[in-house]
């Protein structure tokens, strides 16, 4: 049995407004619609360009690891992202109906010596939490959820 | 199309990526990518004219870059813009395929003869 309705705690801890809801499946056609709806979501919530760019390449990385490892291809499971700002904090959330999987106890993998032992799957989570100060984990109602948190300059930071 | 494969004298082939390489731009690349990968052995990768790239975006490279090397083919990266930088040095690629900022420098690094 699936719960439709949002976990009970991002009712109490998103910040600021309604936030933007994308949810989609993890078709080709579906997932390239991320990134027009996060130029949109981002516009309404004013947030700067920069922040924007850097908040872009975590969730093209946490939706695809779910499109990729989660789903099976040609699932009609949903993977549903939103976005939300307060005047100190942005926040991205990621959630998918998925197995069980916490990014942050995948331990981080070193530096490839040379090209040819890259694994090109590990390098996106190390990405990830370069790219995110403030992420956190949680299984709530048989789904994943990932929250990343960005803190939002303002304009007395820069006093 | 974001990206177009030029063959260059003395064996070097010049791939130059352009626009946004999101989701979409990066199912683009993929193919002409594993083509290269598959086909050059001495390739300079000209990002000059990507203005956002991620993880779909990286991996195509290094999977471009890994069939190139395990041919004995020499590949390099040539003047990405710094939020692109950002991203590639973040991931730890720019210490498995070199990046330049000048083109005669790449090209010289990537030629059979050096």
């Amino acid at each position: 049995m699936r719960r439709s309705a949002l976990p009970p705690d991002s009712l109490m801890s998103a910040p600021g407004a309604a936030p933007e809801i994308l949810r989609i499946t993890n078709a080709i056609a579906d997932l390239s619609r991320l990134y027009p709806w996060f130029e949109d979501a981002a516009a309404k919530l004013g947030l700067p360009k920069p922040l924007v760019q850097k908040m872009q390449v975590v969730a093209e990385e946490a939706v695809m690891n779910v499109a990729m490892h989660a789903y099976a291809p040609g699932s009609e499971d949903k993977i549903e992202v939103r976005l939300s700002a307060s005047q100190a904090i942005a926040e991205l959330v990621v959630e998918d109906c998925g197995p069980a999987f916490d990014p942050l106890a995948v331990t981080e993998q070193p530096r490839p010596a040379s090209l040819a032992e890259a694994k090109v799957g590990g390098l996106g989570l190390n990405l990830l939490k370069r790219f995110c100060p403030d992420i956190s984990y949680a299984r709530l109602n048989g789904r994943n959820q990932l929250r990343l948190r960005f803190p939002l300059e303002s304009p007395a930071a820069h006093v | 199309m974001p990206i177009v494969i030029e063959d260059l004298a003395g064996g070097i082939t010049k791939v130059v990526i352009t626009g946004r390489i999101d989701i979409a731009g990066a199912a683009d690349i993929d193919m002409p990518m594993s083509i290269v990968g598959g086909s050059r052995r001495n390739v300079v990768i000209d990002l000059s004219g990507v203005d956002f790239m991620a993880s779909l975006g990286l991996r195509s490279i290094v999977l471009s870059g890994k069939a190139i090397m395990s041919k004995g083919g020499k590949v390099a990266l040539l003047s990405p813009q710094p939020a692109v930088e950002e991203v590639i040095t973040t991931s730890g690629i720019d210490e498995l395929i070199a990046i330049y900022t000048d083109e005669a420098a790449a090209i010289a690094a990537v030629s059979p003869a050096a």
